[in-house]
């Protein structure tokens, strides 16, 4: 298991910070999405995430094909394709920057920048009587926060010890010592549970469940307040047996709450933004009642469920 | 009737309002030629008030459905025009414009029109303002319009009424009379002091008896209707509308109804006396309790009954207009009436005083689904969940209402601005709005405003050296024409600023003077501060001004374009002076590299210093130079504002192309803390920490803030808890004024088309939220067709 430290952890790699979050837990949040994941989630909804270097994003609905980052990309990256339409050759891009000032029609951005912890809690305290006014405050996501650990304990201490409540967003994918380390500083964990079978999970994400579920166990254990996330993807892990493991093992351990996020095709554009192939091919979007049957059969299990 | 028949009833007057082309009238303008003959010789507000008498005299009467009666006009959605302001104007136009779209005009009208023009060609306001601005400070005002410094409306504002409803429902106008009539014996017309104020109070008697006249007409028109009424439940709904009318205005109602038909009767003939803004309903949910209360006790009415019976009194409201000049409706649908109707807000010993009514008038409102009456919340921490929630309720159907008021800086503001005149605090608690955004005292102020003025256009005519690049006119002073530092174009800038600013206020105060021909008898005699001193709101009747003097448009875009030249061509000299001013003057056509490089620059609302505090230095620069002449024309303090109502449109239709990105002719940003289209791309609370930094809301007398919101953020009572904490944060930072305006479907559709003006637009997908323009088509077609399902 890959990990990384920026700098000792007083700078770090960051693609978004989102204001205003309202769905990222309690109350008006800022969101600070930090780059890198150890899985690679065929769904994943942010796959400029994925990656813990900055890389380039093209918008080709925005693209008036002016062909300026023709010109002024010295890396050869950006090419003409057979039909005359613009092509980056991702393995030639080293995500400069060039293009991204000379596009005049903003279609090209790179994502993820190294900032300094500092810098982020200042942004973060710009918006701090909007968290009292709600009960708000910030929240860590990715990407997978976790993945560079000493940069988000450092961000950790940084928010709490200005009095904010914290939320960490993540996968749980993580060696134990490390997260018991960051869970220190963190308010509310929100925890993603993808599959509840080993197998199936490590086809879908690429990595086995037994970690990330022991974590669960572990968070219970110390007890964290804790609210399990599940991406709800259409016959990828709606079935009944995996539903019914899910409530088992959550209601076991005496979770109270759980989030169902169903699938939605916002991932598909950025995938190709990226210039990566979308593995999950046409899965259709979820019904409303189907939806509502998951969360039936979980409430079931006397959990408190809640669609995001 | 039952209220499911009733139900129907609203539906079909809605709907006949709404499909109804409005119609000029050009009665009033026969009957003030005719009046004008008949009393010449004699003194103005004789003048004026013999013509209110003809009106209510003689003037063509209906009654159709809506069990409110009467109308401003002959017609259903009928318009006067008041030549005495301007008139020179109407000649050359084809269409007559309202806030309900164009119509056409007949030959009759047209002759009328002709007449009209005849006799006030050089007796109407504008023109004898103009004339003597010329003679006294040598500048043709027309001149200096037609270049977008300034908003030609501002130079012919009347007076309006701002009625001190409780006292008036308890006295009724009899009640009045007597008051005037004892004011009056005081007097001994022999002596110096007195002989206006006994003319005044002859003019005012003359208008509160011949609305009583008027009345009375009405009342015998619906028993003549009764007696040839086949059908028997119509003939008793016409009995007792001639009941009403007998009874109404003259005395205090006796019921709830009768409250809403006297309240009616005072706005239907303020608008036959002047137009625009006038009579506002106000506090209408506080002055109206009492007869609510006494009904409900007495079981004669239900909640469903009085909802309805606000709907219809809503729908006479929406059916108001007056027949204007053509740039008051330059951006068509926003034009408004602007008849406030404040909700919430504090009892005078500072309690809450949201009753049932400020429940059911939104509610009415949510079912009228008309812009008109504008709702307002008076925001304060004491109001109730349950009535927040209800207001959310209403913003998601996206019409924008209610706006939410910041109660304790209006409170301040008045105690701020009339101190010195020794306002008590419980008259600093009974607010309204009126005009755009602007506080009043309730009852007791009158409300003049000065000029919208055109921030950015300075900046325009200093780069320029004082001449308007789009006419090639020399307006302006000389200020050279190289900058060699950020400094220097700074007080180029501020050079062209402040010779405008002085220009301006000097013309009001001329202007207003020449107001003093037309004084508002009718107007006045609502108010008791002018029946005490017998005197007309023109004369300074009214106890305070909620005036606004000079009203700063377009701040925001003159920072953005001062932070973008500050940043390219000062500070990193990406380009030189001359380049950028070759851009602008051809509307960056070639120059797409520069207008992408204006557009990239920082801009306000981002909660970015950079930007922000140069917008704030420009307010801080604007009411300093106001506070040089803090006073009306009467010596009275007025407070500068920030807002834009609807000149943003025409201001920006008489303005270049711009160094923040704008292209030429188009509008300028609206409101005056809002942020240029497209650009506050850091989302709702960057741009509120943003609006609340840059203007000091007490010591300008208003600020303006729109806020686009797709109603997705809303959903659910979490999204409205959320919402709500937004817009206290906003209140807690000492803003003033918000208002939501929900993103509907049609928006999402041009945000397709453009893009660029929609960089801003932040909408929910599914568990999280992304900028709409950064979907794809498939997903955005989706979020739109949710969004219409919403909406219905
Ligand atoms: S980011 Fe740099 S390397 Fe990549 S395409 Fe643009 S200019 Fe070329
Ligand atoms: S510069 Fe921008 S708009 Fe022009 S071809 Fe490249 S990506 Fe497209």
């Amino acid at each position: 298991m890959e990990q990384v430290s920026g700098q000792g952890g007083k700078s770090g790699w960051v693609f978004n910070i989102q204001r205003y979050s309202i769905q990222d837990g309690p109350g008006i949040r800022t969101t600070v999405f930090l780059k890198g994941c150890p899985l690679t989630c065929h769904w994943c909804s942010n796959p400029e995430s994925q990656a813990l270097h900055p890389e380039l994003l093209y918008f080709d609905t925005q693209c008036t094909g002016c062909r300026k980052c023709l010109e002024v990309c010295l890396n050869g990256a950006t090419l003409l394709g057979s039909d005359g339409e613009i092509v980056i050759d991702r393995k030639l891009c080293k995500a400069c920057g060039v293009c991204v000032d000379a596009c005049l029609s903003d279609a090209r951005i790179i994502s993820g920048e190294l900032r300094a912890v500092d810098d982020v809690v200042s942004v973060v305290e710009k918006d701090s009587l909007f968290y009292r006014n709600s009960n708000g405050g910030v929240t860590f996501s990715g990407g997978e926060p976790t993945y560079q650990p000493a940069f988000l304990l450092e961000l950790l201490k940084g928010c709490q010890g200005k009095g904010f409540h914290t939320c960490l967003d993540t996968c749980g994918y993580t060696q134990w010592s490390v997260l018991e380390e960051i869970l220190e500083y963190v308010d509310l964990v929100l925890f993603d549970v993808k599959h509840m079978d080993p197998e199936r999970h490590k086809k879908l994400t690429g990595v086995d469940n037994r970690l990330i579920l022991d974590n669960v166990k572990q968070i219970v254990g110390m007890g964290k307040k804790i609210i399990i996330r599940v991406p709800l993807l259409p016959g990828v892990n709606d079935s009944e047996g995996n539903i019914n493991a899910l409530g088992n093992f959550t209601s076991n351990l005496s979770i109270k709450r759980l989030d169902l996020l169903p699938y939605h095709r916002l991932g598909v554009k950025k995938y190709e933004r990226l210039g990566v192939d979308y593995k999950l091919e046409e899965v259709p979007s979820f019904k409303k009642e189907e939806v509502e049957s998951v969360k039936k059969l979980l409430t079931g299990f006397g959990l408190e469920v809640d669609i995001v | 009737m039952d209220t499911k028949a009733m139900a129907e009833r609203i539906n079909r007057e809605r709907e006949e309002l709404l499909s109804t082309a409005p119609h000029m009238d050009t009665e009033r303008v026969v009957f003030q030629l005719e009046s004008y003959k008949e009393t010449d010789g004699m003194p103005a507000e004789l003048r004026r008030a013999k013509l209110i008498e003809k009106m209510c005299n003689e003037k063509t009467l209906f009654i159709d459905n809506n069990p409110i009666v009467g109308t401003v006009t002959k017609y259903k959605v009928g318009h006067y025009p008041f030549p005495e302001y301007s008139c020179r104007w109407m000649k050359k136009q084809t269409e007559f414009c309202g806030h309900l779209g164009s119509y056409g005009k007949t030959d009759e009208d047209a002759e009328r029109i002709e007449r009209a023009i005849e006799y006030w060609g050089e007796r109407n306001t504008y023109y004898k303002t103009r004339k003597t601005v010329l003679d006294v400070l040598g500048e043709d005002i027309n001149k200096i319009s037609a270049c977008g410094v300034w908003a030609e409306d501002s130079i012919q504002a009347p007076m309006i009424a701002n009625p001190d409803y409780p006292n008036l429902l308890k006295a009724g106008l009899n009640g009045i009379i007597a008051e005037v009539e004892e004011e009056r014996g005081k007097l001994n017309p022999g002596d110096y002091e007195s002989f206006p104020k006994w003319q005044f109070y002859n003019a005012v008697l003359i208008c509160l008896r011949a609305v009583i006249t008027l009345a009375g007409r009405y009342a015998r028109f619906a028993r003549d209707m009764a007696e040839n009424e086949r059908d028997p439940e119509r003939k008793e709904e016409l009995e007792r509308i001639a009941e009403r009318c007998e009874w109404v205005p003259a005395n205090r109602p006796r019921t709830f109804h009768e409250a809403v038909q006297f309240v009616w009767f005072l706005q239907m003939i303020s608008w036959m006396e002047t137009a625009v803004l006038t009579c506002i309903p106000a506090r209408f949910t506080q002055y109206m309790y009492p007869f609510y209360k006494e009904d409900k006790e007495k079981g004669i009415i239900t909640d469903e009954e009085v909802t309805q019976l606000l709907q219809l009194y809503f729908i006479k409201i929406q059916g108001l207009g007056e027949y204007v000049l053509p740039m008051r409706t330059f951006s068509g649908s926003s034009a408004r009436l602007a008849m406030h109707l404040v909700l919430g807000g504090l009892t005078p010993d500072g309690k809450d005083a949201t009753n049932e009514l400020d429940f059911l008038v939104l509610e009415a409102h949510k079912r009228n689904m008309l812009p008109e009456p504008l709702t307002n919340l008076f925001y304060h921490n004491k109001l109730s969940e349950d009535f927040l929630l209800k207001c959310v309720d209403v913003i998601r159907t996206g019409i924008g209402q209610p706006a939410f008021y910041n109660t304790d800086v209006a409170i301040q503001q008045n105690l701020f601005h009339h101190g010195s005149e020794g306002i008590t605090l419980e008259e600093a608690r009974n607010l309204t709005i009126w005009g755009c955004v602007q506080n009043a005292v309730c009852g007791c102020s009158d409300t003049l405003w000065e000029g919208f003025f055109n921030m950015p256009k300075m900046l325009e005519l200093a780069l320029n050296n004082g001449k308007d690049p789009l006419n090639g006119r020399q307006i302006g002073p000389q200020n050279g024409s190289s900058f060699e530092s950020y400094q220097e174009l700074h007080e180029a800038v501020k050079k062209q600023f402040e010779h405008f600013f002085s220009l301006l206020r000097s013309v009001n105060r001329i202007s207003w003077n020449v107001m003093r021909d037309i004084p508002v008898p009718w107007a006045s005699s609502l108010n008791p501060e002018c029946i005490r001193k017998g005197k007309d709101l023109h004369e300074g009747g009214a106890k305070y001004s909620a005036g606004s003097s000079t009203v700063a448009v377009g701040t925001v875009d003159l920072a953005n374009s001062l932070a973008a030249m500050k940043k390219l061509v000062f500070e990193e000299k990406k380009i030189t002076l001359e380049q950028l001013k070759e851009a602008l003057a051809v509307d960056f056509k070639g120059f797409e590299e520069i207008l992408q490089m204006c557009l990239d620059a920082p801009k306000y609302g981002n909660n970015d210093a950079y930007t922000d505090s140069i917008t704030k230095e420009w307010y801080d620069i604007f009411w300093h130079k106001h506070r040089e002449f803090p006073d009306d024309f009467l010596g009275r303090p007025i407070k500068p504002e920030a807002l834009s109502v609807t000149t943003h449109a025409f201001l920006g239709s008489n303005t270049g192309a711009l160094p923040n990105g704008r292209k030429a002719r188009t509008a300028i940003t609206d409101a005056s803390v809002s942020a240029q289209p497209g650009t506050d791309t850091h989302g709702p609370t960057a741009l509120i920490n943003s609006a609340a930094q840059v203007l000091d809301c007490v010591r300008f007398g208003a600020n303006h803030f729109n806020v686009k919101f797709h109603p997705s953020a809303l959903e659910g009572l979490e999204g409205a808890r959320k919402f709500l904490a937004l817009v206290k944060t906003y209140m807690d930072l000492g803003g003033y004024h918000i208002q939501f305006n929900c993103v509907g479907a049609d928006k999402l559709k041009e945000a397709q088309f453009h893009p660029e003006d929609y960089r801003d637009l932040v909408v929910r997908v599914a568990g999280f939220s992304a900028f709409f323009i950064h979907l794809d088509k498939p997903l955005q077609d989706e979020i739109i067709k949710r969004t219409e399902l919403k909406l219905d």
